[in-house]
């Protein structure tokens, strides 16, 4: 991942005229896209930037998305659950094709979950949890991997226990489906296996497994910090799909005590910075509202005397005057606050006391959500949510499976060192004549449907 | 084709200044509304008051009706074998006669249905529609809701919609209106259209589909030059039009849910 990558979508646009016509949707035509940053690879699951996002949704394609805590079919036609809940059978879409023409078969299936279960995924380690024989073959210490069987034209993962969690899983950006020769199955075919220059080109793929895209092609173009970024309180509205969070990760002081941690979060005054710098912002929990209902803050305690530096690291898709506000309440609190801005991708690494994040979880599930959190804030993590989500992810009864995720959040946030700020609106800018573009409930932008006026 | 009168139908058309009323002068109104049972992507008009509707999907047979508009009375489904996001159709159907070729973006063959009685029967298949003065006939461009077809003065393609008769029109993907002989008009219209009877076409609106749409009368003159006239706005966005005398058959999806709808003059009601 090169530079930041917050995307600004500057030629491309919010459809929804009141007209009064039937013009359309109309096949042709190119979009240009602006982002901050590209990644350098269009592999699977190469980052957590906007642009990374929106080209994984450009170029491939998942057996599954997850949509309003549901898994739907996508690459795959149909999930049937079996064995008493032990054993989901995922049938492919017939005719499904890769982009160099190849079909995509249950062993194609099987090569990208094997390569998904060894990724970095959050998602992908509460799979390789579920799955029978997943977390030896997670650790590397067996090539063997029981769990998932592939017949013709059908996938069977077989679960340790019953879980309606195992699908949603499949929804992680790494675990996308690609060809024997890396080929993936989305909407648009890169014409180059990198950007080039901080440009890359996307055709229509004529064959994609929904039908061909309305657009020729989609232009994506680094453009430095010129435009403004896409996941911006300032963009179109879109879903509250974001979470502006804190991160006290506990190294040295003053982040360190966990009274000093639960002193500082209280003084962050979300319900301010919602009110006079995220427009159609809201209230959070850890995780989007879109995933889990918003917790109430309650109202700010001015924390004092926690005197110490604090090194804080700011992702570049934080808005300015979010992040201006943040270091004023920290500053006010007592600390000396040094500020290194970092890419959406590298900010959760970079050696600081302290995080200032947009958090958009890789799949649309609360309880997912939450794992990623944890596992990319190890500090937020007990013993206690960790088996809350244990106990969530075998959970059959959605109601009694609510309450465990709600139960684990709030046992997350009791460290405070994952401190939620506000609930930020995923949007994007452009100009008017495209339609179709949206933001899906996973923060990402999807052009597979956008089409432009004449 | 004259561009300027053209422009200025096309200003009108926009203005939404027309007074609503047929060619002849009498206004135009939904006189019926029958639900589709899916969303519709053409209509013709057959023999013996019989109307075919082509939807997503499948094939039905409706019958004119006095009191009712349209009464249904046969239903087909039709092969779906690639996946297309804008499913798209055309229909060929002789007014006087009994069949009606059938083609879709949705599947390869083009078929021939047969209209005996109160059933429709397919009768034979064809690689393309057979279109009078196009050597390959007409097909839909791969994916797409695009038709490649050779119309005289147009070219081949691709357009949104096109239709034979008298005169023969298309509209291009740019949404413009095109004149079989003639040439382009100026004219922005919807993606459909139908011939009336006397050298005057029905088109759509030319805006992104809304909650309402706007049928608009063109009359075309010998020269092929075009005069956007009276106008009437519809509930819903217009999908297809098919012509049956002075009455028009408008296909709309309104909230989600396709309907058809009968226009006539006031006075023929």
């Amino acid at each position: 991942m090169r530079a930041s990558a917050a995307a600004a979508v500057a030629a491309a646009v919010l459809g929804g005229t009141l007209a009064r016509g039937a013009f359309g949707p109309r096949y042709g035509g190119e979009a240009r896209v602006v982002v901050r940053g590209l990644p350098s690879t269009f592999a699977p699951g190469s980052g957590r930037g906007a642009a990374t996002r929106l080209v994984g949704t450009l170029v491939h394609e998942r057996l599954v998305e997850v949509a309003g805590g549901v898994a739907h079919p996508s690459l795959a036609a149909a999930l049937e659950e079996g064995a008493s809940g032990r054993e989901w059978t995922i049938r492919l879409r017939a005719g499904a094709l890769f982009h160099d023409g190849a079909p995509v078969t249950g062993a194609d299936v099987v090569r990208s979950l094997r390569r998904f279960l060894r990724s970095r995924s959050a998602a992908a380690a509460r799979l390789g949890d579920l799955l029978d024989g997943g977390a030896a073959y997670r650790a590397a210490g067996s090539g063997a991997l029981p769990g998932v069987l592939a017949d013709g034209d059908t996938v069977v993962l077989r679960l340790r226990a019953a879980s309606a969690l195992a699908p949603a899983a499949l929804a992680a950006p790494e675990a996308a489906i690609t060809g024997g020769r890396g080929a993936g199955a989305g909407p648009f075919v890169p014409t180059t296996p990198g950007p080039i220059n901080g440009q890359a080109r996307f055709v229509a793929f004529s064959r994609h497994v929904r039908g061909r895209p309305f657009l020729d092609a989609v232009a994506v173009d680094e453009a430095g910090a010129a435009p403004r970024p896409a996941l911006s309180p300032s963009a179109e509205a879109g879903p509250l799909a974001a979470t502006l969070l804190l991160v006290l990760e506990g190294r040295g002081k003053p982040a360190a005590r966990p009274e000093d941690r639960r002193r500082l979060a209280a003084a962050m005054d979300g319900t301010d910075l919602v009110r006079l710098f995220i427009p159609r912002g809201g209230p959070s929990s850890l995780v989007p509202p879109v995933l889990l209902p918003p917790v109430a803050a309650p109202p700010p305690a001015p924390a004092r005397g926690i005197a110490g530096a604090l090194p804080l690291a700011v992702s570049t898709d934080v808005p300015p005057a979010v992040s201006q506000r943040v270091v004023a309440l920290l500053t006010a609190a007592g600390l000396q606050v040094s500020v290194g801005a970092r890419a959406p991708d590298e900010v959760w690494e970079a050696p600081a006391a302290a995080r200032l994040v947009l958090f958009t979880p890789a799949v649309a599930d609360p309880l997912l959500a939450l794992d990623e959190l944890a596992a990319l804030a190890p500090g937020a993590d007990t013993p206690a949510a960790r088996a809350l989500r244990d106990r969530a992810a075998v959970e059959a009864d959605p109601g009694r499976r609510a309450v465990l995720v709600a139960r684990a959040e709030a046992e997350l946030r009791a460290t405070a060192v994952l401190v939620p700020l506000a609930a930020v609106p995923v949007g994007f800018r452009g100009l008017r004549g495209m339609h179709g573009a949206a933001i899906d409930a996973g923060g990402r932008i999807r052009l597979e449907d956008a089409w432009l006026e004449p | 084709v004259t561009d300027a009168r053209a422009r200025a139908a096309a200003a009108a058309l926009a203005a939404g200044l027309l007074v609503p009323g047929t060619a002849s002068g009498r206004p135009l109104a939904v006189t019926a509304e029958v639900p589709a049972s899916a969303r519709v992507l053409d209509v013709a008009v057959a023999g013996r008051g019989r109307v075919v509707v082509l939807m997503d999907g499948a094939l039905a047979l409706f019958r004119r009706d006095r009191r009712q508009g349209l009464v249904h009375l046969d239903e087909r489904p039709l092969a779906v074998s690639s996946a297309v996001r804008a499913p798209a159709g055309l229909l060929l159907a002789d007014p006087g006669g009994d069949t009606c070729w059938v083609a879709t973006n949705q599947a390869e063959p083009a078929i021939l249905y047969s209209i005996e009685g109160d059933r429709l029967w397919e009768v034979q298949r064809a690689t393309a529609l057979h279109w009078p003065g196009s050597p390959r006939g007409a097909t839909f461009r791969p994916g797409t809701n695009l038709v490649e077809v050779a119309i005289a003065g147009l070219g081949e393609g691709p357009f949104v919609r096109a239709g034979r008769g008298d005169p023969g029109w298309a509209i291009g993907n740019d949404g413009r209106l095109g004149i079989a002989g003639a040439g382009w008009t100026a004219l922005r219209v919807g993606s459909a259209a139908a011939g009336l009877d006397g050298g005057t076409l029905v088109v759509s609106g030319p805006d992104p589909p809304g909650a309402s749409d706007r049928l608009v009368l063109v009359d075309v003159s010998a020269d092929g030059s075009t005069t956007a006239g009276a106008a009437v706005d519809v509930p819903g966005a217009v999908t297809a039009l098919a012509a049956a005398g002075e009455a028009v058959i408008a296909a709309v999806v309104r909230e989600g849910k396709a309907r058809l709808l009968v226009l006539q003059p006031a006075d023929a009601r």
